[in-house]
């Protein structure tokens, strides 16, 4: 059977020719593990010193937001994290296990495998960072992850610091549109923020508070050195190099929270609109609400974020500074000083035509409200009843230019630059018309639209916010900058003196403490016990459906401490709904500061070895 | 024969000592990848392949002791055998291993041998004409049953085993090199087909040899058809027919850098483990790299890259020193034995081993794509150490037998 085929050869020729072959391969390893190992062994080496060093973020804890007494808003609360460095994940599979392992972990988080998958090849800063699978995971996954830990590799439980919202008693939330929320960081919006320092999966102020002073909030993430073992377990640490994390600063607001949860819960479940409460001296707001709201919560979850993006009554629209609504009656005021600073008026003078239940003007009739007719009337007449012919006749007078003026003083037209509108909201601006308005628009400019205008109907549109600061200037004579920060720069915030003389205001504000006083006001609904309020009321003609309540007031009258304004959608007469609101309000606002001062002055009054905020021993348990 | 003149006079000392030498400094790179400092031991990795070791002495000496003949008798049988099992572990296996208990057994080692073996005796009939086209029909045939199969696990390292045995045992049975180069030319079109220079380097090579040998006429229109539709049809699919995902795992297969957390990062690390050993090695046990689990798989089939961190390029060198003498053993032993059976199964055997020495060692530094294919003797695991003492085993007996006639 043997016999040697020679047409390539003796055996031994062939032996040689297949000895010199695998000769060949040998001799491409041999170079190959020379250029490693002799030629690039500097390089290898400092790699490889690298590679046993691993760095690890600390993070920094991020600032709370308080409220204006230094009580908490948002904090901070523990939360589990499952994490997964991929490299050492991945390579503790066996070669082609790699769905098995995503299949398991995507069910251990209970996350599509997609996803799982998707995470797993996400950005990091560094190659052994951790990548984060799901965060706030209830203990009972935790327990579930450290009992497969062992043949998971790679797969960690992370303590992190989340946001946390303390119970306050209104479902656990207050001013959910301003304070904001966090969230991850947008992909697109990735790019934009990597430079400062972000990872691909970190928190980021999306809105608000939490938008607005993100760089303050921040703080800055610490780095530290370990040294790992087989398991990626820490084993050694360089204590030498590690950088400490800086804590975010806490952010103090203007806001009461009190107040704040008496404004919010003074509208009833149904109602949709807005309440502000200023110092009307400095702008600071006190309370701002705007109904409905969302939970802060609410946004983690994609469910329930998007009912929220869909509800037609729009939760996430901050009314404030965002709802345009047409003054009405409560602009009645701007009208009512430029006749009285024009010399058109005096204070009790009683110069137009009794009022019969309308006017008519050209070949259209003007209602007014009081269908049965208002009488003779003086300008506090007008007020206290909110006559709508009285200002028909008014208006003509004044005249559009005039009237835009002294609205423009007092900021309608333009922004409030109050400072949450840049968390992310921006403001709405509103309008003013004037002349040209109407000639650009309409195409001509009629006298009529001048009765319209100064009963605040018309084209005129405002935000809440900018009432609120027109109601805070009526009280003061300065117009304020309304703002949520505490810490403003001063020089930021503008105080404009109004141009208009201190008698005139004087008797507005004298007219608008009878509205609420006198038995016949549209605002007696606002009475507060001992105090002298100051108010007005409106009623927005809505074409969408019932008329839209306002109501301004401050008090007390004669040094004004808070001006509250509300709006309410849909709430039909600005008195009847609005009204008691602002009483509520005006009401807390007393008690609390009572309760305050008459605190602040036991205090004083102890003797200073007694415990401070004493209940005596056992007091509790009757 | 007794025993102790099999020894004194038939035993290959050189080729036994030098696999046994290899075999221990095996075990001893595994206790040193598996050694733990916080716990100051290795586990029992080590002791499992020491008794792995003894298991694969006895299959090795069983293996010495049946006689050639009843290899050529029950070739095709045992290459059956192998195909049922390859197919059985597909199906009730964990697609590579057959579980009993702890134990992993995978047939895929068994079907290497078996394979040689079937196409060794093919080779071997008396009738055989060599420059025959369809002479190659059967061999190949015997090589893509199992390729396929293996494939299919999927281990495509594997599967490339049986295709780099067939054409050294065409070669030693008598095939110029010439042919192999017609026969190969088509894998050589499609990795050249997309890069135009050296596609038409490759064209000019095919017809300068063309003309000098002047094949066939039908040899050489089937030569030129299946070479230009590979290399008009590659890019094409490339272009239009594959998904990202497929051109993904393609480029990784070939470019491993491209894919930092697959195996693209174990040949990172381990270049890393190996060129920081520079010349003399971190020291035994001292190994960073591999100690701090940066480098998977150490211990098996990553074990060269613990020699190359520990003992650096002197402690490298001196296993393909060890692997080029076993290498030469083999081709000594295949040249001198009578039988032509006996003589093509030792070049097969030499074959499937010099594939994983170079697979494995060019994989652990970054010049061939990662594959699961171990290293011969010093890779942990059960089934390659019994299939590599189980080859020894044949050369050791046809060495012995060397002056028989069958």
């Amino acid at each position: 059977m043997f016999e040697d085929f020679t047409s390539n050869g003796t055996r031994e020729r062939r032996a040689k020719c297949l000895l010199a072959f695998v000769f060949a391969m040998f001799g491409v390893l041999g170079i190959r593990l020379y250029s490693l190992q002799i030629g690039d062994w500097e390089r290898y080496r400092i790699q490889s010193e690298k590679n046993t060093m691993q760095p690890v973020p600390l993070e920094a804890s991020r600032g709370l937001i308080r409220d204006r007494n230094g009580r908490i808003l948002v904090e901070n609360r523990p939360s589990y994290t499952i994490s997964v460095v991929p490299p050492r994940f991945l390579q503790g599979l066996q070669a082609d296990a790699r769905a098995l392992g995503i299949h398991r972990l995507s069910r251990l988080v209970n996350l599509p495998e997609a996803l799982v998958e998707r995470r797993l090849s996400k950005r990091k800063r560094h190659y052994y960072e951790p990548v984060k699978l799901k965060r706030d995971v209830r203990f009972g996954t935790v327990s579930v992850v450290e009992e497969e830990r062992y043949d998971l590799t790679g797969v960690e439980v992370q303590v992190e610091a989340r946001r946390g919202y303390p119970d306050l008693g209104l479902g656990g939330t207050i001013a959910p549109h301003l304070l904001g929320y966090v969230g991850l960081i947008d992909p697109d919006e990735y790019p934009h923020v990597s430079a400062k320092g972000y990872a691909y999966d970190d928190q980021i102020g999306k809105r608000g508070i939490e938008k607005l002073c993100e760089p303050l909030l921040r703080g800055r993430d610490g780095l530290k050195y370990i040294e790992v073992n087989a398991h990626g377990r820490e084993v050694g640490s360089f204590p030498d190099k590690t950088q400490p994390p800086i804590p975010g600063h806490d952010i103090l607001l203007t806001l009461d929270t009190r107040l704040q949860m008496e404004a919010e819960s003074t509208f009833a479940d149904s109602l949709s609109g807005s309440l502000i409460a200023l110092d009307p001296w400095t702008g600071e707001v006190l309370a701002m609400a705007s109904k409905p709201d969302f939970h802060p919560r609410a946004i983690r979850d994609e469910r329930a974020w998007e009912t929220l993006t869909k509800d037609d009554l729009k939760p996430l629209l901050n009314r404030s500074i965002q709802g345009l609504y047409a003054p009405a009656s409560v602009l009645k005021m701007v009208i009512s000083i430029a006749a009285l600073e024009m010399g058109i008026l005096r204070p009790d003078e009683v110069r137009f035509p009794p009022c019969e239940g309308a006017l008519e003007f050209g070949d259209r009739v003007f209602h007014c409200h009081v269908l049965e007719g208002c009488g003779e009337l003086t300008v506090r007449g007008a007020l206290i009843r909110s006559c709508d012919v009285f200002f028909y006749h008014l208006g003509r007078e004044v005249g559009i230019a005039n009237w835009n003026r002294y609205a423009r003083q007092f900021g309608f037209g333009s922004p409030t630059y109050i400072d949450i509108a840049r968390g992310g909201d921006g403001e709405s601006r509103g309008l003013l018309p004037d002349r040209a308005y109407y000639e650009q628009h309409r195409g001509k400019w009629f006298e009529g639209n001048m009765l319209n205008l100064a009963i605040g109907q018309g084209e005129t549109l405002a935000t809440p916010v900018q009432v609120a600061r027109y109601n805070a200037a009526l009280a003061t004579g300065v117009l304020a900058t309304p703002h949520l920060l505490r810490h403003t720069d001063s020089s930021e915030r503008s105080l404009a003196p109004l141009e208009v003389s201190p008698e005139t205001l004087e008797h507005i504000r004298e007219v608008m403490v009878d509205v609420v006083s006198s038995p016949i006001g549209t605002g007696r609904r606002a009475r507060v016990k001992n105090v002298s309020v100051a108010g007005k009321t409106g009623t927005a003609e809505n074409s969408h459906g019932e008329d839209h309540a306002w109501f301004v007031a401050f008090a007390p009258a004669e040094q004004p401490e808070i001006a509250v304004t509300i709006l309410v959608e849909n709430g039909g007469q600005g008195g009847a709904v609005a009204g008691p609101m602002a009483q509520r309000v005006l009401e807390a606002y007393f008690e609390i500061k009572k309760e305050e001062e008459s605190r602040r002055l036991k205090v004083a009054a102890l003797p200073s070895t007694a415990p401070v905020a004493g209940t005596p021993p056992g007091g509790r348990a009757q | 024969m007794s025993v102790a003149r099999f020894i004194q006079r038939d035993l290959d000392l050189g080729l036994i000592t030098t696999v046994l030498a290899t075999t221990v400094i095996g075990i001893t790179m595994i206790y040193s990848a598996t050694f733990d400092w916080d716990l100051g031991t290795a586990g029992t990795t080590y002791q499992k392949q020491i008794l792995w070791a003894f298991i694969a002495l006895a299959g090795m000496a069983l293996t010495v002791v049946i006689p050639p003949k009843l290899y050529y008798a029950f070739a095709y049988i045992i290459y059956g055998v192998a195909i049922l099992l390859l197919l059985l572990v597909l199906e009730v296996g964990d697609r590579r291993w057959f579980n009993f208990g702890a134990i992993h057994v995978q047939p895929s080692e068994l079907a290497k041998i078996a394979t040689v073996l079937a196409i060794a005796r093919y080779l071997s009939s008396s009738n055989l004409d060599i420059e025959r086209l369809k002479t190659f029909i059967p061999p190949a045939l015997l090589v893509l049953l199992p390729a396929a199969l293996v494939y299919k696990q999927p281990d495509l390292g594997t599967a490339l085993v049986f295709g780099a045995v067939l054409f050294p045992m065409l070669y030693w049975a008598g095939l110029k090199p010439v042919n192999i180069f017609f026969i190969i030319s088509p894998g050589l079109s499609l990795v050249c087909a997309f890069h135009h220079w050296s596609l038409g380097l490759l064209y000019l090579t095919m017809i300068a040899v063309v003309f000098h040998v002047r094949p066939r006429l039908s040899t050489m229109a089937v030569l030129g058809a299946v070479n230009l539709a590979v290399a008009i049809g590659a890019p094409y699919i490339w272009d239009n027919k594959l998904h990202d995902y497929q051109k993904d795992r393609i480029l990784t297969f070939l470019n491993p850098d491209t894919d930092r957390l697959g195996g693209g990062y174990q040949v990172i690390q381990s270049k890393v483990a190996i060129g920081s050993g520079g010349l003399k090695g971190k020291g035994y046990l001292q190994g960073t790299q591999t100690k701090l689990a940066f480098l998977p798989e150490q211990h098996t089939d990553f074990v060269f890259s613990v020699v190359g961190e520990e003992f650096g390029f002197a402690g490298a060198i001196t296993i393909l020193m060890l692997f080029l003498f076993i290498v030469w053993r083999a081709l000594t032993i295949a040249t001198a034995v009578k039988s032509r059976f006996s003589s093509l199964v030792a070049i097969g055997l030499t074959a499937i081993l010099v594939f994983h020495i170079f697979v494995n060692i060019g994989m652990t530094i970054g010049v061939m794509p990662v594959t699961g294919l171990p290293l011969p003797f010093l890779s942990y695991g059960g089934s390659p150490l019994v299939m590599s003492m189980v080859l020894v085993g044949f050369l050791l007996n046809v060495h012995g037998r060397r002056h028989e006639y069958y």
